[in-house]
């Protein structure tokens, strides 16, 4: 039985772009393109990246949201990307998802109480109405909900507390694994570091997996085991955490470290400013995607797609010229 | 705050807030007055002697007979009050006929996409390039005349309206995040259609009775000029039809009672409609 | 060496009517804009900081708004009860706004072109078709973006994110301001995207020398760019200082709170941090607010002197004569 309790092969997903007369397909866009990638039990797997990197496209399509190109993505040693309908339905329960917009994510005409026993319904779980009571009793405690939040409407909660009504629903069915799909981005900063904390403590008490897509490195870098960085559908280096930030190895990951403003006065120095705009995913740079905004690129680097290197066992990257 | 005390529901604070609002509530009451009017008449209690002879044929308007008489001497008040009965009952059915097939078809079509809508948006484009009165005439003809033809023409000529803003407020919410999160915990198409999308757009029916009722009932005097309205029984269309043989004999009661009735009622509903559209807009509800 | 002072905001308040009653979502503010320096106004939602910058600029929406006290005065002359053609001939020409999302900002019909000269049509008339088309291309190579003969003529669509803002910072210089507000200019930009436009601002504002107000929720921002900082909480500033004596000295609880929420890259090894500090509870709702200090239901030094017998707490010095805090129990 593998350690890992996720791994994602090879995974593609196209989208196609129309056009011409009969809307005919006359290219694509490869939002995700031939990512791998492994996570442990128990562990959280950060995903950074940019506008049009890719990562909530990839987030979404690990849980066959959005259904891939190709690729294998396998769960528990099953390979379940070619699984039925119903067979989905039963892999379901151990794969949750939590979005970013706390305001979008809830049903605004189910009171809470509803939405948290929907998906207890749906797999026919705690049928008997008194022991499902006490499941969502059960819920909104661990979520630090007051228990008369059942009879109320998502409107009437703030944005911190509907974030954790997500994370309730989402824990309704005691999953393995749960992709955080930016789940704190749109909360005020003191709020996040509530839900923050709140994921951490969950991790812990239920031995969850996590894949933790977010823009904000910070907070990335703090709850996260290693992390994976991506630009233009390509996954272009993963490391644990401490390494990334201290000794990235890619330049792109670099700069975007390098970017982050600092709630500190000592000296900005060496600070990284990248040239142009990002490039539109429709239309990539040949060769390495980053080459036309990199310091350290090379002929080769505007040739050829640069492989996979593996520094060690938790570091990998895809360059021709990486930071000594 | 007791365990048990649901809060307002976006219908319930709606239903409130329109009954807050004078104009709003004055409108309701008027609508009220009519269904309520209707329901008499129907089980005989009002108006059941509206064919009796009360005076002379194109009475005036005098303090016995309200207003006055048509040609055959019948008190024109009771036939108004008789033919409110139609109009209720043929903007009720209607709308109802409508709004089934449309609804049906729009959230089928937004939802699934694909061929299926593609198939329905070219039935809709098809219907609606007909001319409306082309296709009422086909249908009566077809079915012949009588209430039941009227009611039918009527119901399968005013979906298209509906089925245009359904589908494309479902195509809008598929995709909202809240119903990916249903996806997410394994929901059925059935479920999600039924559970989540619907009660977000049902707002929109709501609105859109209130529109198919007065269009109905607009449209049911142009039938009666084509000849084709209700049979045996006093309609405000059939009233303001005979109106072309009266007003030059300057006779206007009959004109004029039937379409201050109507005007009430129109008026009443589109002050309502406006006035519910604003309280169930989702989105004008504060954060 | 003290700069010009050009912007005074003195006891400002700003009340909105809801069908819940009178809210004051500014209340009580006071801060200077200086030429050639950049104050940071940070709070969370419901602060009122940008609030206060559209109270600047005249744009609060009346009804169900208005400013109810204080004053806001411009090299000397009141803001509150000009006429409005005189705020007209002020605004987007002598204080200049940019907001935070520059994809709904731009209209979407006009040319980018267009809608810089736009502007300088409305506050520079002397100026005919030809200098107007000259000055919106040397603007649009003023805040960097290349090849601006072409750009001119493209639509906001045809720009991405960090262009879009770059041209809004254009629109808002065309008519070289002495204030410029940005609320949250950088907030809906990429990281990298958000790290050009700061040093643009930067660079600008040491090239056109005008004062910059700051509006943002991200105090790493703050540390960079500003000159001095002002934190607000429901309504007021609960402590305001020069930059480097904030982040070193903060007094109040909530600024401290706010600082030690953010995850910092300094924890180390050993994977499993400790738990972020939080700021326990919610932001109160201001129909609600507390008697006493607002903020006083989440504070961790709370005492009984916070609760409503001193009344609110007021600005007073901290460390030093401009180091201004509004607490009963301050940090030392």
């Amino acid at each position: 039985m593998s350690e890992y309790l996720i791994e994602v092969k090879d995974l593609c997903k196209k989208f196609p772009i129309k056009g011409g007369l009969f809307g005919r397909e006359i290219g694509a866009v490869n939002a995700v393109n031939n990512v791998s990638f492994k996570i442990k039990k128990g562990e959280t797997l950060g995903l950074v990246g940019e506008s049009g990197c890719g990562k909530t496209t990839l987030g979404r399509s690990i849980l066959r949201l959005i259904e891939p190109t190709s690729g294998e993505i396998i769960f528990n040693g099953q390979n379940i990307i070619n699984y039925s309908a119903a067979e989905m339905r039963a892999v379901r329960r151990k794969m949750q998802i939590i979005f970013q917009d706390p305001y979008a994510s809830l049903n605004p005409r189910m009171t809470v109480g509803d939405i948290l026993a929907e998906p207890m319904e749906i797999h026919g779980l705690h049928t008997d109405k008194n022991a499902r009571r006490k499941r969502l009793l059960e819920l909104l405690n661990q979520v630090q909900l007051p228990s008369d939040a059942l009879n109320k409407y998502p409107h009437e909660f703030s944005g911190g507390q509907r974030q954790r009504i997500c994370i309730a629903r989402a824990l309704a069915v005691e999953p393995e694994f749960i992709v955080c799909d930016e789940p704190v981005s749109a909360l005020d900063v003191s709020v996040q570091a509530q839900v923050v904390n709140l994921l951490m403590d969950l991790q812990r008490d239920l031995g969850l997996t996590f894949l933790f897509i977010a823009h904000d490195l910070k907070v990335v870098e703090y709850i996260s085991n290693r992390v994976a960085v991506m630009y233009l559908g390509n996954m272009i280096e993963v490391a644990e955490s401490s390494e990334l930030y201290g000794h990235a190895r890619h330049p792109y990951t670099k700069a975007l470290f390098s970017a982050i403003p600092h709630a500190s006065t000592a000296g900005r120095a060496g600070r990284i400013i990248l040239e142009g705009d990002i490039p539109s995913p429709m239309n990539p740079p040949a060769g390495c995607h980053f080459n036309p905004r990199c310091w350290n690129a090379t002929e080769e680097c505007r040739k050829t797609f640069p492989p996979i290197t593996n520094q060690s066992a938790t570091h990998q990257y895809r360059c021709y010229n990486p930071i000594k | 705050m007791q365990a048990n005390t649901k809060s307002p529901s976006l219908f319930k604070s709606a239903i409130l807030r329109v009954l807050s609002e004078k104009i709003s509530l004055a409108a309701l009451v008027v609508v009220a007055i009519y269904f309520l009017l209707a329901f008499l008449v129907s089980i005989g209690v009002l108006a059941s002697d509206w064919g009796k002879e009360v005076a002379a044929s194109y009475a005036e308007p005098s303090s016995v007979v309200w207003f006055g008489a048509d040609i055959f001497g019948r008190s024109v008040f009771l036939k108004v009050i008789k033919a409110t009965e139609t109009a209720v009952m043929l903007g009720v059915v209607v709308s109802m006929i409508s709004m089934f097939i449309g609804a049906t078809l729009g959230m089928i079509a937004g939802y699934f996409g694909g061929l299926v809508d593609e198939i329905i948006v070219w039935f809709y484009t098809t219907v609606s390039s007909i001319p409306g009165i082309m296709l009422l005439v086909a249908i009566a003809f077809i079915l012949g005349k009588g209430t039941t033809t009227v009611f039918l023409a009527l119901g399968l000529t005013s979906w298209v309206g509906l089925c245009r803003i359904i589908r494309a407020e479902v195509m809008k919410h598929k995709d909202r995040e809240y119903v990916q999160a249903a996806n997410a915990i394994g929901a059925g198409h059935v479920r999600k259609l039924v559970k989540h999308i619907l009660p977000n757009v049902s707002h929109l029916l709501i609105i859109n009775f209130t529109q198919t009722f007065d269009s109905a009932i607009k449209a049911e005097v142009i039938l009666s000029f084509l000849g084709l309205s209700v049979v045996g029984r006093p309609s405000w269309g059939g009233m303001i039809d005979d109106a072309k043989l009266e007003l030059g004999r300057g006779v206007w009661w009959q004109l004029g009672a039937a379409t201050l009735a109507m005007f009430i009622i129109i008026l009443a509903f589109n002050i309502l409609g406006d006035a519910l559209r604003d309280a169930l807009d989702p989105k004008l509800k504060g954060k | 060496m003290k700069s010009e002072k050009i912007l005074e905001v003195k006891d400002l308040v700003v009340e909105f009517q809801t069908d819940r009653g009178t809210v004051k979502a500014v209340n009580g503010v006071n801060f200077d804009v200086y030429k050639g320096k950049t104050i940071g106004i940070v709070g969370e939602s419901g602060s009122g900081k940008s609030v206060t910058a559209l109270a600047i600029m005249g744009l609060i929406p009346n009804p169900p708004g208005r400013v109810a006290g204080g004053d806001i005065r411009f090299n000397g002359k009141s803001l509150v009860n000009i006429d409005p053609s005189e705020m007209r001939k002020i605004r987007g020409n002598k204080i200049a706004m940019i907001f935070q999302e520059p994809m709904t900002s731009l209209n979407p019909v006009f040319t980018i072109g267009n809608q810089i000269e736009e502007v300088i049509e409305l506050h520079q008339p002397h100026l005919d078709a030809t200098q107007r088309k000259e000055k919106a291309i040397n603007m649009l190579r003023l805040v960097g973006i290349p090849s601006p003969e072409k750009r001119v003529e493209e639509y906001p669509h045809q720009l991405s994110g960090g262009m879009r803002q770059r041209v809004m910072i254009a629109i808002a210089l065309s008519c070289e301001p002495d204030i410029l507000i940005a609320d949250e200019p950088t907030t809906a930009l990429d990281v990298t995207i958000q790290a050009q436009i700061l040093e643009l601002m930067k660079k600008l504002q040491k090239e056109l020398g005008m004062g910059i107000i700051l509006i943002t929720h991200d105090l790493g921002v703050v540390a960079e760019t500003c000159d001095d900082v002002a934190v607000m909480y429901c309504g007021q500033i609960v402590e305001s200082a020069d930059v480097k004596t904030l982040f070193n000295h903060p007094s109040h609880p909530y600024t401290r709170g706010l600082m030690d929420s953010i995850p910092s890259f300094d924890s180390t090894s050993g994977h499993k941090k400790e738990r972020l500090q939080t700021i326990e509870g919610m932001v109160p709702s201001l129909f609600n607010l507390p008697s006493g200090c607002n903020f006083q239901e989440r504070c961790s030094k709370v005492t009984d002197a916070c609760r409503g017998v001193n009344g609110d707490p007021v600005l007073k010095p901290a460390t030093d004569e401009s180091h201004l805090v509004a607490c009963f129990n301050p940090l030392k």
